[in-house]
C-alpha cells in the first residue's frame, strides 16, 4: 500500500483516479493545484506524485520542477498526466524530472499499472 | 395640500413595503429551490457514482440498469462528461452502461430530430462515448443543414475510431461545396489511427484530389510502413499536390527502399513546390544514395538549392563531401556555415 498524490483541478479526472487507486490497495490524497500539492508535500509522506500540467495558480510543470530541487522530494516518483500532447511537451516533461508521461484522454487501468511499476521500480 | 401629501406618504410606504415583502419572499424561495436542487443533485450522485465505478471496474450486473428518469439524466451526463476524458476500455465500459439504459439508442434517434440542438447533442454524447455502432448515423450528420452539427459530427467520427468513418470523411474535402476545415478532418482521421491504413491506402488511389491528399499525409504522420506501396505509386499521381503528400509521408516513415521513387520527384519537369518537398523527404529519410541527385540541385531558385543543402547536411559523411565540394554556391555556405556554428555552441 502507498501514499499517491493526484494533483489535477478536474473533479471527475480525481474522482476516477482515486476510485481505481483506492480499490487497488492505495492511499490517495487529491489536491487541485500546484500550491496545494507542495504544501501537502510538506504535511505528509508521500510515495508517488500524479500531476496535471494545466493547473490554477501554479502548474505541474513548476511543482516537478520545485520537488526535484528540493532534496526531501527529489527521489519521490512523478507521473504526468496532461492533454500536452506535442512531442517537445513530452521532452520538457520529462526534462523536468517526470518519470512517466501519460496522455489524455487516459485509461484509469493503464495509469494504475503504471503507478504500480513505478512504485516497485522506486522500491527497489 | 397636506391630506394629499399624507396620501401620498401613505401610498409610497405600501409600495416599499409589497416591494421588499415581494424581494424577501422571491429571495427566500430562490434559496429554497438552490438547496432542494443541491439537495436532489446529491441524492443523485449517491445513486449514479457508484453505478459508474461500478461499469468501469467491470462490475455491472447483467440485469437493465434501472434508475428514476431524474436520477437517469444525471447518470447520463455525469458518465458522457466523464467518457470524454477516457480512452479504451473504460471508454468503452461507460458506453456499455448508457447503452444498458437505452440512453445510447434514444441519442440515435435524436440524431434525425428536426432540432439541430437534439441533434447536436446526440452527436455530441455519441462521439464522447465513441460507440462504433453509431458510425452510420454519425455519417449521415456529416451532410447536416446545421454547420455545429456537421462539425461535431467530423469530431465524434474521430473518437470512435471506427475504419468505416474513413472514405465518408475523406469524401468530404472533394465535395462541390467544401464548408468542413480540412484541418479537423485530419485531425479525426489521426485519431481513427493505425485502424484505418487500409481505407486510407485505398484512398489515396480512389478518391478526389484532396482526399487523395490528406489520405497520404495521415499515413506518413502515423508512420505505416504497410502503406509504402501505396504511396509510392501515388508519387505518380496527376495531381501535384498529391505527389507532395506521398513524398512527404515517405520521407516521414523512413523506410530508404523508397528513396528510388521518391529522387524522381526532384527532376525538372515537376513543380518546384514537389521538388522542394521532395528534397526536404530525401534528407528526413536520411539515404546517402540521395546526396549527388541533390547536388544536382544547388544550381537551381535560392529555394530549391536552399532545401537541397538542407537535405545535404542531413545526410552524412556523403551529403557533407557534396556539400564542400559545392561551398562556393551560397546556399551550400550558409549550411556548412550554420552547421559549423551548431558544432561550436
Amino acid at each position: 500500500m502507498a501514499t499517491i498524490l493526484v494533483v489535477d483541478d478536474d473533479p471527475d479526472i480525481c474522482a476516477l483516479l482515486e476510485f481505481k487507486l483506492t480499490s487497488g490497495g492505495h492511499v490517495v490524497t487529491i489536491e487541485n493545484d500546484g500550491e496545494a500539492a507542495l504544501a501537502a508535500l510538506e504535511q505528509q509522506n508521500v510515495d508517488l506524485v500524479l500531476l496535471d500540467w494545466m493547473m490554477p495558480r501554479m502548474g505541474g510543470l513548476e511543482v516537478c520542477l520545485a520537488m526535484r530541487a528540493d532534496e526531501r522530494f527529489t527521489q519521490i516518483p512523478v507521473l504526468m498526466l496532461t492533454a500536452k500532447a506535442q512531442e517537445a511537451d513530452v521532452q520538457r516533461g520529462l526534462a523536468a524530472g517526470a518519470d512517466d508521461y501519460i496522455l489524455k484522454p487516459f485509461s484509469p487501468r493503464e495509469v494504475a499499472a503504471r503507478v504500480d511499476a513505478s512504485l516497485a521500480r522506486s522500491s527497489r | 395640500m397636506a391630506d394629499a401629501n399624507g396620501r401620498l406618504v401613505v401610498y409610497l410606504t405600501v409600495v416599499l413595503t409589497a416591494l421588499v415583502i415581494v424581494l424577501v419572499v422571491l429571495t427566500t424561495l430562490a434559496r429554497a429551490w438552490r438547496r432542494s436542487r443541491e439537495r436532489r443533485r446529491h441524492e443523485a450522485d449517491l445513486i449514479a457514482r457508484p453505478l459508474i465505478l461500478a461499469a468501469l471496474d467491470g462490475d455491472l450486473p447483467e440485469s437493465p440498469v434501472q434508475v428514476s428518469s431524474q436520477v437517469g439524466r444525471y447518470l447520463d451526463s455525469m458518465a458522457v462528461g466523464m467518457a470524454g476524458k477516457l480512452r479504451g476500455a473504460d471508454r468503452s465500459a461507460l458506453a456499455d452502461l448508457l447503452g444498458r439504459r437505452g440512453t445510447v439508442a434514444a441519442a440515435r434517434r435524436r440524431t434525425r430530430s428536426q432540432f439541430s440542438g437534439r441533434r447536436l447533442r446526440a452527436v455530441e454524447l455519441l462521439g464522447s462515448l465513441g460507440v462504433a455502432e453509431a458510425v452510420p448515423d454519425l455519417v449521415a450528420r456529416l451532410g447536416d443543414p446545421d454547420e455545429e452539427v456537421r462539425r461535431v459530427a467530423v469530431r465524434a467520427l474521430g473518437r470512435t475510431a471506427a475504419p468505416e468513418a474513413v472514405p465518408a470523411l475523406l469524401a468530404l474535402l472533394d465535395a462541390p461545396r467544401q464548408t468542413e476545415s480540412a484541418h479537423y478532418i485530419t485531425l479525426a482521421l489521426l485519431r481513427i489511427g493505425p485502424a484505418g491504413t487500409s481505407r486510407l491506402a485505398d484512398a489515396v488511389h480512389t478518391h478526389g484530389p484532396r482526399g487523395r491528399e490528406a489520405a497520404a499525409q495521415v499515413l506518413g504522420w502515423l508512420g505505416e510502413t504497410s502503406a509504402v506501396a501505396a504511396l509510392e505509386q501515388a508519387l505518380q499521381d496527376d495531381d501535384a499536390r498529391v505527389r507532395s503528400a506521398a513524398v512527404e509521408a515517405l520521407g516521414r516513415i523512413g523506410l530508404p527502399t523508397a528513396a528510388p521513387a521518391m529522387r524522381l520527384l526532384l527532376g525538372p519537369e515537376q513543380p518546384e513546390a514537389v521538388r522542394i518537398t521532395a528534397a526536404t523527404a530525401l534528407g528526413r529519410l536520411g539515404d546517402p544514395g540521395s546526396a549527388e541527385p541533390l547536388s544536382g540541385l544547388l544550381a537551381e531558385s535560392h529555394v530549391l538549392a536552399r532545401a537541397a543543402a538542407t537535405a545535404l547536411s542531413q545526410l552524412g559523411p556523403a551529403g557533407l563531401t557534396m556539400l564542400r565540394e559545392e561551398s562556393s554556391v551560397p546556399e551550400s555556405h550558409e549550411v556548412l556555415s550554420a552547421l559549423t556554428e551548431e558544432v561550436m555552441a
